[in-house]
């Protein structure tokens, strides 16, 4: 048998050696590229929930003091409670330098960041605004956060009333309740109505109809000798978040 | 011009080995790439986030720590999160007082590979409260 060397082989072992060793390259290319693909860095999307938490909990916050202040608390409960807030956010990342700022909204119509406006219109709003900056440094990224916070809570009321006869007549109510501008559900709802005397006067109908969608209806009959005329009526709500709004309006006269 | 079976320089094996190098490339290609735990414990970090935040929206969170409604808690979480996945809350106050009564779990955990998170959650009740809350996660089943 003859016995061909290397050199002499003409069945083109060079060539398939050649093409395994680029073969070999093209595979060790494709493993590194498919290596990188998975260590793409994912700072950004854990910051984003970081300041997503934060968010959250400064809304908390603002509701949190503006339901204090609408139960006879006090425009200092603001600046207390964020201060707390920042304490307990900085106490608690171990991820990252956190610098934050909430500044009360001082731009008319509000103050010290409250807007509270119970007026005589059938409409009553109580509103809170911060503004929100963080910054946050972290040892593979920087991010910042700087957003406007607000919690509103508004009701409209309007009525009617019916003279029955001479001495007594039908009220009838319509209460619409709304937070952040979308239809909510109301905690409490208490009504008053002005007597005679000019003094307001707690008013207990039979029953309250819910819509279900943040709309109100009630009626109820009362003395006309007792009652003030033009006939204000007035209704004091506290939405499920605890925030307590009041509205008083005229009651026109439809029959 | 020579006849592919009269070459006798190898063209045919070179088309061989070339082939052979494809089918190995395709064969090291098809081959399920092993999930790395930093991307499983990423996924559950986000996961455990999202469910904190979720019930944390409407208030619903704070206000079941308000009432130390330790069992509607429990029922909540379970809600949320998929059953494939084990949790223990642990509720603290700012002085970091355990507030739970009882463990707010799913049962025991069941893998050594267990992710924690941290979550501030305010109240928005009137009366202001800060609870520090620490959510511990993991897989069930996975290796």
């Amino acid at each position: 048998m003859k016995n061909r060397g290397f050199r002499n082989n003409n069945s083109g072992q060079v060539i398939v050696v050649t093409a395994l060793m680029v073969a070999l390259v093209l595979l060790s290319s494709a493993i590194f590229v498919i290596g990188t693909e998975k260590d793409v860095p994912t700072a950004t999307n854990s910051a984003n929930s970081f300041f997503s938490a934060y968010q959250q909990a400064a809304r908390n916050t603002l509701i949190s003091a503006l339901a204090n202040l609408t139960n006879s608390g006090n425009t200092g409960v603001l600046a207390a409670d964020f201060s707390q807030l920042e304490s307990a956010i900085a106490a608690n990342s171990y991820q990252s330098i956190l610098q934050m700022n909430f500044v009360p909204l001082n731009e008319a119509p509000y103050q010290n960041g409250f807007y509270v406006s119970w007026g005589t219109n059938g409409q009553g709003i109580s509103s809170a605004c911060v503004t929100c900056e963080i910054n946050s440094t972290g040892t593979d990224s920087t991010s910042n956060l700087e957003t406007t916070i607000e919690a509103t809570s508004q009701v409209d009321l309007s009525g009617t009333y019916i003279q029955l006869d001479n001495n007594s007549m039908q009220i009838n109510l319509t209460i619409s309740l709304s937070n952040d501008g979308l239809p909510a559900l109301a905690e409490t709802i208490s009504l008053n109505s002005e007597n005679a005397n000019r003094a307001w006067i707690s008013v207990l109908p039979p029953s309250i109809t819910d819509f279900g969608n943040g709309t109100y209806t009630t009626s109820f009959t009362e003395q006309t000798d007792q009652l003030f005329f033009p006939l204000q009526v007035s209704a004091v709500c506290q939405d499920q978040r605890g925030i307590v709004t009041m509205a008083n309006t005229t009651c026109t006269s439809v029959g | 011009m020579k006849n592919l079976k009269e070459d006798k320089k190898g063209v045919v094996r070179v088309i061989e080995a070339f082939l052979a190098s494809v089918l190995l490339i395709s064969c090291l290609a098809m081959i399920p790439g092993q999930p790395s735990f930093q991307n499983s414990t990423g996924n559950l970090i986000s996961t455990g986030q999202n469910v904190l935040l979720s019930l944390d929206s409407n208030g619903h969170l704070g206000t079941l720590i308000d009432n130390r409604d330790w069992t509607n808690l429990t029922t909540s979480m379970e809600s949320v999160l998929p059953l494939t996945t084990w949790f223990n809350l642990t509720v603290f106050d700012g002085n970091m007082n355990v507030l739970n009564s009882f463990p707010i779990s799913n049962g025991g955990d069941v893998n050594n590979k267990i992710v924690s998170i941290d979550y501030i959650c305010a109240s928005q009740s009137s009366t202001y409260s800060i609870y520090i809350l620490q959510l511990q996660l993991s897989k069930v089943g996975s290796p």
